[in-house]
């Protein structure tokens, strides 16, 4: 850990599936009430771009299951709604934090981009464990930092590696 | 035209004497003021309840005790006649004597609750009975809520929650895994779930799916619908499953609820075991808080304050209102109501204002006196009763039907279409005393069909009473009993027998005594003041006149007026000297309780014409019914008396001089007949007489009233102007029992400075008017020459002669046309 008085630059890493409230307590956790401030990726999914550009893909609903067409229009829609939620959701819990906050939207194949943001001297990555399964991990574990896995169950699971 | 002939008229009483006749109508001064004689010493201490008001006190006793329907009482009395007081004390009485009857309760009506059900427990239990359901909503305030917060219904709970969310998870993975064999994803969007091909575990797009043989995408459409119907069947399975733990959940709060007011109620079924009703209503509370279990299970705040779950109306629901309560030990209650409103009456469903909206239930519901009185006695004033709105038809229709329904009037007449309450009605058994007037009691007698019906017993006020040596001794004591409740100083035996002769004048009957209390302590009271003003520790003859001349002071300011103005001269009343065809009347003036006489002047003239007498004030329409009456009897009366064969041929006229307001009454009917008479016979009327009196057809003089007020102020007139003997005043002689008058005036007439005549016919009036003997038809059928009468028909003739005499130039200038 690094000592209190210190500014601490912390990464965290997430997709639209990934628990916010867990991911936020370890950040918490973490800076512990020292200073610092926080860099978050968010790598947009494509897969409801990809369900959508099929002509028979169709969106069942959870209430009534009717059903109707997946347009692209809609996996826009819906992409942008989670990221904005997502952003929102966690501008508000930094703003709490007096917490210094950045945020971007990643598309998982922009490994050039990924790469720029890896390059810069984080103390420590934050991200969902089933992540680890996604191509970007490989990009990711180029940082040379403590790496924080958090668990979407409560129950989270921390592991570290320099 | 009324002519003054006192100058020229002399030589009075040179015809038939009459001088001796009138002596004989002198009234003697011992007759004009009754005076009390020394009272018994060895009288009893008190006197009985409601001494010489017996008829009344058996006749309101009689409707108290019978028990039967309709059997309400009128007690007619007027105001200050100790009314209140009677029926008060007869009610105490009895109601005594009577069990305390049931307490009424309003409690929720479950299955409606629009319609609260009433609830009847005996006297004293009605209260009880509420407090111990706030003490049982108290304890289920604690209760309920702990037993969901224990362990073991948090396990229970969870569990339930673990098997439904299993069976959830079940039905998604086996789609899941399903889709996953058949190489389809299940993407959850924030509504709804896509189907979507994968390859390497990754969504395919269109350009990729469009590479893939055709066998191969056929295939995988195919399987993407077929899946999407099964997931549309989950889906629909979903809404079953949630009910299906609702269902769960609600059993298991029922059972935990149940379990918790079970063992809350079971002591009190116990306490009211021998009340079925409260047992059947128990069985609902229990039954209600079961069903509502989930609603007393605490829950999170909600952001907006509308949303608050209202835990305090939930359990007010099972709160008791009661509505009618009663002591055990305390008999039959006695209810006095003073402002008979219909909601004071009926009762009322109140409302309170919440979040813009006005809202009430069965706690909001309040009785009104007839509930109260249920099981005894309310008391009413008619004149309240009647003067408000809706109360009379309200009061009888719960007569009629026994039994209360407390809603508004408004919504009895179908004014208002919102939702209300409606409370069960209540059995009535009540017995009204209603108090007022004789006038209210004869009117609705008259005009009210239902009246007699519902009221059947009147129990009548006396106003006065016979002033026989056992009920003088009798009064007395009741004065003395009203001194010592309004607790005044102790009254001289003279004070008492003076008080005694003062309440025979407010009877306006030297052998009557007046009942009406309010005025016997009014001038009890003021006597003590003035006792007190002067330092005195008994009450004496002098402080009650001082009462009497200071109240009569007080309220003189209309009588020293007209008084005045006679004597100035502005009002035109002659004390002195003769005139043809003008008389002194009598009049009185009621302002309240204000009540004095005065002279007025009445004048007459006649001439020949068709057998008419006008009355001025009649034509004006400033007389009264009886008034024209009176003026009709008196032309009847002449015509009857003279020449009774030829056809009245006179025209008369009679008015009021100087009066510029109604009259009313006959009394002055023998002034009015004097005048004619005298117009008629052109004899001069003495101004120094006044004279009242009715007049019958046949000449008969008869009562009239006012007769103390009348005497005094034709004496205070002439007393001002100087008494020189000469004055006096005509009455009737059935007026002589009546005579209470002031020691002024029997003081003046012991001078012989006035004199009183009573009469008991017309002719003995004019006689003493005129000087002149009326005069009696001999066996010739012929009145005494020089007599009155003699004069008036020797006129009328003469009338019916020119009338003949014009009818016939008439008829002779006709034929000669």
């Amino acid at each position: 850990m690094s000592r209190p008085s210190e500014k601490r630059r912390v990464l965290l890493a997430i997709t639209e599936a990934s628990p916010l409230q867990d991911l936020w307590r370890a950040v918490v956790d973490y800076l512990a009430g020292s200073h610092g401030e926080l860099m978050t990726v968010y790598f947009s999914d494509d897969r409801w771009h990809r369900a959508a550009s099929l002509p028979f893909t169709r969106e069942v609903s959870k209430v009534s299951g009717d059903s109707e067409d997946f347009t692209r229009e809609r996996a826009q829609q819906i992409d942008e709604d989670t990221v904005g939620r997502t952003h929102r959701e966690l501008e508000k819990l930094a703003s709490e934090a007096k917490l210094p906050f950045a945020f971007e939207v990643l598309p998982e194949h922009d490994a050039t981009r990924l790469r720029e943001i890896v390059s810069v001297q984080h103390d420590v990555l934050i991200l969902p464990t089933f992540l680890k399964n996604r191509p970007i991990y490989a990009e990711l574990t180029r940082l040379k930092c403590r790496v924080y896995y958090v668990d979407a169950e409560e129950d989270k699971t921390a592991d570290s590696e320099k | 035209m009324v002519l003054y002939r006192s100058e020229q008229r002399t030589g009075r009483f040179a015809v038939p004497a009459v001088s001796e006749q009138i002596r004989k109508l002198v009234v003697p001064a011992s007759h004009l003021r009754k005076v009390c004689q020394p009272l018994s010493k060895a009288a009893p201490e008190s006197t009985e309840p409601f001494f010489g008001q017996q008829r009344a006190v058996d006749a309101l006793r009689f409707a108290i005790e019978m028990e039967r329907e309709g059997y309400n009482a009128y007690v007619l009395g007027p105001l200050g006649s100790h009314r209140h007081k009677l029926v008060e004390d007869l009610a105490t009485e009895r109601a005594a004597t009577k069990p305390a009857p049931d307490d009424w309760c309003y409690i929720n009506n479950f299955s409606d609750p629009e319609r609260p059900s009433a609830l009847r427990l005996p006297a004293g239990k009605g209260g009880r009975f509420r407090d111990d359901m706030r003490s049982l909503i108290d304890e289920m305030r604690l209760a309920v809520p702990a037993a969901f917060e224990a362990d073991d219904y948090r396990n229970q709970l969870k569990a339930l929650e673990a098997d439904t969310q299993k069976e959830v998870e079940q039905q998604w993975r086996s789609l899941e895994t399903q889709a996953s064999s058949e190489g389809i994803a299940v993407l959850q969007t924030p509504t709804g779930y896509v189907l979507a091909p994968l390859r390497d575990s990754k969504v395919i797009d269109d350009k990729e799916f469009d590479k893939l043989p055709e066998e191969q995408r056929l295939e995988i459409q195919a399987a993407v619908q077929k899946l999407g119907e099964e997931l549309h069947s989950r889906i629909e399975q979903m809404p079953k499953i949630r009910k299906r733990h609702l269902e769960r959940v609600r059993a298991l709060d029922q059972d935990v609820t149940a379990h918790a007011v079970r063992l809350l109620l079971s002591e009190l079924r116990q306490s009211y075991h021998e009340f079925p009703d409260v047992l059947e209503y128990l069985g609902e509370v229990q039954q209600n808080i079961i069903e509502n279990a989930q609603e007393f299970r605490q829950t999170e705040e909600p952001g907006l304050p509308f949303l608050k779950k209202d835990t305090s109306a939930l359990f007010a629901s099972y709160e008791v209102n009661l509505v009618v309560r009663n002591e055990p030990d305390e008999g039959a209650p006695i209810i006095y109501e003073p402002n008979p409103s219909y909601p004071n009456l009926i009762g009322k469903v109140e409302h309170r204002a919440e979040m813009g909206a006005l809202l009430t239930d069965f706690r909001m519901v309040r009785s009104g006196a007839l509930l109260q009185a249920n099981g005894g006695y309310l008391v009413l004033d008619i004149h309240r009763v009647l003067g408000r709105p809706f109360v009379w038809d309200a009061l009888k229709q719960a007569l009629f039907t026994r039994q209360v329904s407390i809603e508004s009037p408004a919504e009895t007449l179908g004014f208002v279409s919102t939702g209300t309450l409606k409370p069960e009605p209540i059995p009535l058994d009540v017995k009204i005393l209603l108090i007022g007037e004789r006038w209210l009691y004869y009117l609705l007698s008259a005009y009210d069909n239902e009246f007699g019906v519902l009221f059947k017993v009147a129990a009548d006020l006396d106003d006065d009473l016979e002033r026989s040596t056992s009920n003088v001794e009798a009064y007395a004591q009741l004065v003395g009993e009203r001194i010592r409740e309004c607790e005044l100083l102790p009254f001289r035996p003279a004070a008492i027998r003076r008080v005694i002769e003062q309440r025979a004048r407010k009877a306006e009957d030297s052998e009557r005594l007046s009942m009406h209390i309010r005025s016997l302590d009014d001038l009890l009271m003021q006597a003590d003041y003035w006792a007190r003003r002067r330092g005195a520790k008994q009450v004496a003859v002098e402080d009650l006149r001082e009462a009497i001349r200071q109240r009569d002071h007080r309220l003189d300011r209309v009588k020293n007026r007209v008084v005045d103005e006679i004597r100035r001269g502005t009002l035109l009343i002659d004390t002195s000297g003769e005139c043809v065809g003008q008389v002194n009347g009598l009049a009185v003036l009621d302002l309240g309780e204000s009540r004095f006489g005065h002279p007025v002047r009445i004048t007459a003239t006649t001439r020949v014409g068709t057998g008419e007498v006008v009355d001025i004030e009649r034509e004006v329409e400033l007389g009264g019914a009886i008034h024209s009456k009176g003026m009709m009897i008196l032309s009847a009366a002449l015509s009857a008396r003279f020449a009774p064969d030829l056809p009245l041929s006179m025209h008369g006229s009679v008015v009021f001089e100087q009066s510029y307001s109604g009259i009313e009454g006959d009394s002055a009917s023998v002034a009015e007949l004097c005048a004619l008479l005298s117009s008629l016979a052109d004899l001069p009327i003495r101004q120094n007489i006044a004279v009242t009196g009715s007049v019958n057809q046949l000449g008969r003089v008869q009562a009239v009233g006012g007769i103390n007020e009348k005497i005094e102020g034709f004496h205070a007139v002439c007393e001002e102007r100087g008494l020189d003997g000469t004055h006096g005043v005509i009455i009737p002689e059935a007026n002589v029992k009546h005579l209470m008058l002031n020691e002024d005036v029997v003081a003046s007439v012991r001078g012989r400075k006035f004199r009183v005549y009573s009469v008991t016919h017309i002719d003995e009036a004019i006689a003493i008017l005129t000087g002149v003997t009326a005069g009696k038809r001999n066996k010739n059928g012929k009145f005494p020459k020089g007599s009155v009468n003699q004069k008036v028909e020797d006129q009328i003739i003469r009338y019916a002669e020119d009338r003949k005499r014009f009818a016939e130039g008439q008829d002779g200038d006709e034929q000669a046309e």
